[in-house]
């Protein structure tokens, strides 16, 4: 989650700063922290906008590696807690192991960072990891700092077929059996993940959902340019024939595990809503579905 | 406080893994001068130490509900075989370890290579996940006179000095000392116990068992340091306590006393 920035530190990137979590900040060299880190990938969204079909069609490329979502580090790293604990070491009376050692909260960040990568890299076996959990969109400013090297793909989808999905997904969320949350939920995500992909042009890419599937090839392209790697044909072959992760033809939560026939979905699910979707729909997504073009 | 077994997962035997360094934790009570003693070791070519970093109980530290939080996280992630972290297997120690290996990175960035010495009194109480976290880490566990380490609480403000405030000392005292004693017991190769007393009177000795344990270079300079800072470490504030504190404090303490060895004589 980014807030504004805060004052510039006194002695460089790594001085100590209070107050609010700090922001990556613009784009500026590599601390010596920062170099020679692991090169994987954040596919960030909002759930049920394709970041997973996105990470397994990016595993399909042989020097890419996916598991399920971690969402782990949610839980241990999320902005608040990582940042906690670093304002409770530094705000001490004496001011403590890292004020006396002048270890800022990026360089605090990217050391938590590191066992992550390792872990990613024990199982990944040389290959660049994928991780895609929704969730993470929420903490991608504390992800960037963790991992200063890591790319992050937003994936975008049209907000109405991200409520028709959440609605028929199963889940147990908030978002999945209240239709004003799940708009709500959307927006949210799209406005977080856009916002810190404008901030770090050079670390994120916006995908959209609806391009990437019309125009499989060229958008492949596109991806796998930003991450510095060829396209793969392979990437193109996994999302025209298998449906990941479709919340369509559920019959238990657990078949949103099941590939599906990628023509099986109806393409306009959100015409089967009642004028009254429609408008809180329109009421509380429309400015987003504005920005993206989307209407 | 509970062992878990290290399960190593086949995933990992064919990966190149980084290798964690071997720090050195001392843990104490609060008032046990063990920041005076890290500093004493660090007088050695092979270590170093700086300020205490108060950083690993954010993590390990308990939940609201008690639970380490560490491991409750990570119970939580492991609670479908779907799940990341079960799908690939990462066990509890494993897991831990990677937590700890970007604070180990840290904190070696600082001592250009040395062995790090850490001495926050909170490290005590979360000593097990310290194991999982730095799996070459060595501690070493001082042990002072309960009274003493009283007595420099409530000096220090550590509680007030009040009726209440010398039974929550106490309480403090017995709780470190009690969880020091079991960590011990369940990692009997990776724990030192060391007397406060005895490095203040035999600098030069417990120096040298010390760094035979650490696997250090040479004791001298430690055990000069130790000396050097003898008369500072030694203070028996609890000469002034009245009758009625005394027998306060072996109402609370003095079982403990005597399972640690230390003689209840007031003079």
């Amino acid at each position: 989650m980014t807030t504004k920035q805060t004052p510039a530190p006194t002695t460089g990137q790594n001085a100590p700063v209070a107050g609010a979590a700090p922001t990556a900040g613009p784009q500026t060299p590599p601390a010596p922290h920062e170099e020679g880190r692991s090169q994987g990938v954040f596919v960030i969204g909002c759930p049920r906008s394709g970041t997973s079909v996105l990470s397994w069609c990016l595993a399909a490329h042989p020097n890419f590696w996916t598991s399920a979502e971690s969402d782990y580090l949610l839980d241990l790293f999320g902005s608040v807690d990582l940042h906690s604990a670093y304002k409770r070491a530094i705000s001490r009376p004496d001011g403590g192991w890292l004020e006396k050692n002048k270890v800022g909260y990026r360089e605090f960040a990217s050391a938590m960072g590191r066992g992550v990568e390792h872990l990613y890299e024990s199982r990944s076996r040389g290959k660049r990891w994928v991780d895609s959990t929704p969730g993470y969109t929420l903490m991608a400013e504390t992800l960037s700092m963790m991992c200063p090297q890591a790319k992050f793909l937003h994936i975008v989808r049209d907000g109405r077929s991200v409520v028709c999905s959440m609605l028929k997904s199963g889940f147990n969320t908030d978002w999945s059996d209240d239709f004003k949350t799940a708009c709500h939920t959307w927006v949210r995500y799209v406005t977080l993940g856009r916002k810190f992909a404008a901030a770090h042009p050079d670390r994120a890419l916006e995908v959209a959902y609806e391009s990437l599937t019309a125009e499989p090839e060229r958008r492949f392209e596109e991806v796998f340019a930003f991450l510095g790697e060829q396209s793969s044909p392979k990437a193109v072959e996994l999302l025209t024939t298998k449906r990941i992760n479709s919340s369509y033809g559920n019959v238990k939560a657990d078949d949103v595990r099941k590939a599906k026939d990628p023509s099986a979905a109806p393409k306009r699910p959100w015409e089967d809503w009642s004028a009254k979707q429609t408008d809180a729909f329109n009421k509380i997504a429309g400015p987003t579905m504005s920005e993206l073009g989307l209407v | 406080m509970v062992k878990l077994e290290t399960a190593a997962s086949s995933a990992q035997d064919e990966v190149v893994r980084a290798e964690p360094s071997k720090p050195v934790f001392i843990l104490a009570a609060p008032c046990s001068d063990a920041p005076v003693l890290a500093t004493c070791l660090s007088a050695s070519k092979d270590f170093w130490a700086s300020s205490e970093s108060h950083l690993f109980y954010s993590f390990a530290g308990p939940d609201e509900s008690g639970q380490a939080k560490l491991y409750a996280m990570f119970q939580g992630a492991t609670t479908d075989e779907s799940f990341w972290l079960s799908r690939n297997r990462v066990v509890y120690p494993e897991f831990a370890s990677f937590v700890g290996l970007g604070l180990d990175q840290m904190f070696l960035s600082r001592s250009n290579g040395k062995r790090w010495v850490e001495a926050s009194t909170e490290n005590l109480l979360i000593a097990p996940d310290l194991t999982y976290m730095f799996p070459k880490a060595r501690f070493l566990n001082v042990l002072r006179d309960g009274r003493d380490v009283v007595a420099l609480m409530l000096r220090n403000g550590q509680h007030p000095d009040t009726d209440e405030g010398f039974d929550a000392a106490c309480e403090t005292w017995n709780v470190y000392i009690q969880r020091g004693l079991e960590f011990q017991e369940m990692f009997p190769n990776k724990v030192l116990e060391v007397r406060h007393e005895q490095l203040l009177h035999n600098p030069e000795s417990q120096a040298r068992w010390v760094m035979d344990f650490l696997e250090g270079a040479d004791a001298t300079d430690v055990g000069s340091h130790l000396a050097s800072l003898g008369q500072e470490m030694e203070e028996r504030l609890w000469l002034e306590w009245s009758t009625a504190r005394r027998e306060r404090f072996v109402t609370l303490c003095g079982t403990r006393m005597n399972e640690v060895g230390y003689a209840l004589d007031w003079y």
